[in-house]
């Protein structure tokens, strides 16, 4: 279990915030935090690694003490060793992918594991390239697996697919479940897409200042997500216009643009830029090959 | 044609630079990397010598390092150590007054990486040494060559400092620069010009290398 | 979306695929066919309780009360108020499962003689009605 009580100070682009945090983590867990920017997401990661002192608080993770402003036991990010996936890679420019991978092998520890994260990763053809050479998601792929060498217990994604296609994203969504599952760790991760976190997430926390001010298992946490629906996608709305009686909601999904019927009542609940959940029975949909 | 003071003036930007090189790095480093109120006096102590006259910064290592005064005697008594017209004073001086043109490349190249690098390597459980050693630094060969190239050329045309605390001793510490303006006060044209000539080719071939690599040039016959 | 409580009193499960009953809280029944089962979705168990939700543009409106017609679920109500557009209209109707709203052609409403006050059955097909949690 990791459990956090933290405050800090952060200067934000907002002003001043006083980031004031309690959570805990059960092991072996998939927990994403969630909320705007600025709500103090990166910095919880950061500290939790040790890359940013907190101000005052506590970090245990099972029976181990992290940080004790108390009793003035802060270890350091080389003694926590959690796998970090940094939200631009921090894939090293010098090494090839097998170097990155091979960089993170703690002393004496058995090279199988480069060979089995390699082929694990489908990274196998590129493992002689350099960073600048690969794809956006051929990187995250070997941030992913490099932060996995030293067989962390805690894996923390910062926005990793961010910066990804939709396809790509999807594909990399399974291959972290995979990853979750296959070295049972503990995952934090950091998104803001809904569709996402209800796909890959036990449970969520949502920040707002510095504080957490919801949390439930990512299946509740969204409200409509669990219907029996099978045909559901999240998207946000772009366009509510009004025709005859009725609403036409436009809403974006992944790279498409979806047009949905709504009831005025439902209308006036949305608004543009709302995250919203679209739902059909999977008996409505025809379906033709292309 | 005297051939000394071209090959001493090689010798000195060549220890000076490699001085330089060693203890820059660190300097670099935590500059780069410190939240420490005192970062900015540290800076500008390392940037003065961009800003100084050279005769002042020789001046007072003159008067510091004379034999007559407290340190200088303190160090010539007890480590037999002579800093005035000697060679080894002249390295000394050069390294303070060329100290900028290493220490500013350097750091500002380790500034231009993401941070997310060094902060990657800490959690994989790499020390700070380790990181510095085989992620920072060759990720910032460009900054590094820089450096190097420009505390040499610096460290060739060095003139004011080298005069006040070295003088003008024949193969100790007369250098190329104080042969040329010897030259001049002799009358002796001739001899000036080759001197002149042999450091305005070299600087020139050093430099325009550095412009060749840095640009990408190099890489890009290479591929 | 009309939304409506109940709680499930039938399972008919087949393969992948079940015909859940639901009893809803006005005493009416209501059918509805998801691609889960028991074993797939926990939720499914006699007696839990579940919303019913069905889209306004999927309700049937009949003024006759028995029609030979395979719609499943049939309730009677009573059309409260109307809102006639140039292609669609919207029915507000009383029932007993509390105030549905129907979405349908103006050009039915038209040729049905729909009007405020009539009383007619809402039909939805069981692949229409969607079980939340």
């Amino acid at each position: 279990m990791i459990s956090l009580n933290l405050k800090k100070k952060l200067k934000s682009a907002g002003g001043q915030m006083v980031l004031d945090l309690k959570l805990t983590i059960e092991k072996g867990q998939f927990v994403t935090l969630f909320g705007e920017s600025g709500a103090g997401k990166t910095s919880t990661l950061r500290m939790l690694s040790g890359l940013l002192k907190p101000d005052s608080g506590l970090i245990e993770v099972g029976e181990t003490t992290w940080f004790n402003s108390d009793e003035n036991i802060d270890l350091k990010p080389q003694q926590r060793k959690v796998g970090y996936v940094f939200q631009d890679y921090a894939l090293f420019p010098n090494m090839s992918v097998r170097q990155n991978l091979e960089y993170a092998l703690h002393k004496g520890q058995d090279k199988a594991i480069i060979g089995e994260l390699l082929q694990f990763a489908e990274l196998n053809e590129l493992e002689q390239r350099k960073p600048e050479t690969l794809s956006g998601g051929q990187k995250q792929r070997v941030a992913l697996a490099r932060a996995l060498v030293q067989r962390p217990e805690i894996l923390i994604l910062d926005e990793p697919l961010s910066a990804l296609d939709l396809k790509m994203r999807i594909k990399l969504q399974e291959y972290l479940l995979q990853v979750h599952r296959k070295y049972k760790l503990t995952t934090i991760l950091v998104s803001h897409d809904i569709g996402e976190i209800v796909k890959l997430s036990d449970k969520v926390f949502e920040l707002h200042k510095g504080r957490v001010i919801k949390k439930g298992a990512a299946a509740d946490f969204f409200g409509l997500n669990k219907t029996s629906a099978k045909f559901r996608f999240s998207g946000e709305v772009l366009k509510i216009q009004k025709e005859d009686v009725i609403y036409i909601v436009s809403v974006l999904i992944g790279n498409d643009i979806v047009r949905v019927v709504s009831d005025p009542i439902e209308a006036a609940q949305l608004k543009v830029g709302d995250q919203v959940l679209v739902a059909s029975k999977a008996f409505n949909p025809i379906i033709q090959k292309l | 044609m005297d051939w000394q003071p071209l090959a001493l003036t090689f010798k000195l930007a060549l220890v000076t630079t490699a001085i330089l090189f060693v203890i820059s790095i660190p300097i670099a480093s935590w500059l780069s990397s410190t939240k420490s109120k005192l970062r900015p006096v540290l800076e500008t102590l390392v940037s003065m010598p961009l800003v100084l006259p050279p005769t002042v910064l020789g001046f007072y290592m003159l008067v510091a390092f004379s034999p007559e005064n407290a340190f200088g005697g303190w160090l010539n008594e007890w480590l037999g150590i002579k800093l005035i017209f000697s060679f080894g004073g002249l390295v000394l001086a050069s390294v303070i007054y060329s100290l900028p043109f290493m220490v500013q490349p350097i750091q500002a190249g380790l500034s231009s990486l993401p941070p997310t690098l060094k902060e990657a390597s800490y959690t994989m459980g790499k020390s700070k040494m380790k990181t510095l050693l085989k992620i920072l630094l060759p990720n910032i060969r460009p900054s590094l060559l820089t450096g190097i190239v420009l505390s040499f050329a610096h460290t060739v045309g060095e003139f004011g400092v080298v005069l006040m605390i070295g003088g003008n001793m024949p193969g100790r510490t007369k250098v190329a620069s104080i042969a040329i303006y010897d030259e001049v006060e002799a009358l002796n044209y001739t001899a000036a010009n080759n001197y002149s000539l042999i450091l305005f080719f070299i600087t020139f071939i050093i430099l325009l290398l550095v412009y060749l690599i840095n640009g990408g040039y190099f890489k890009r016959f290479a591929q | 979306m009309n939304s409506f409580p109940g709680h499930i009193t039938d399972i008919n499960t087949n393969g992948a695929m079940s015909i859940v009953g639901v009893e809803m809280d006005g005493g009416e029944k209501l059918m509805s066919i998801v691609i889960d089962t028991p074993e797939s979705a926990p939720y499914l168990k006699m007696g839990n309780k579940v919303n019913v939700l069905f889209k306004e543009l999927e309700v049937a409106v009949s003024t006759q009360t028995e029609l030979d017609i395979s719609i499943e679920n049939r309730i009677a109500g009573k059309i409260t108020n109307m809102e006639m557009g140039v292609l669609l209209s919207r029915l507000t109707l009383e029932t007993s499962l509390g105030v549905v709203i129907a979405i349908i052609s103006s050009m039915s409403v038209g040729k049905m003689g729909l009007g405020k006050g009539m009383n007619v059955m809402i039909m939805v097909k069981l692949n229409e009605i969607i079980l939340a949690p």
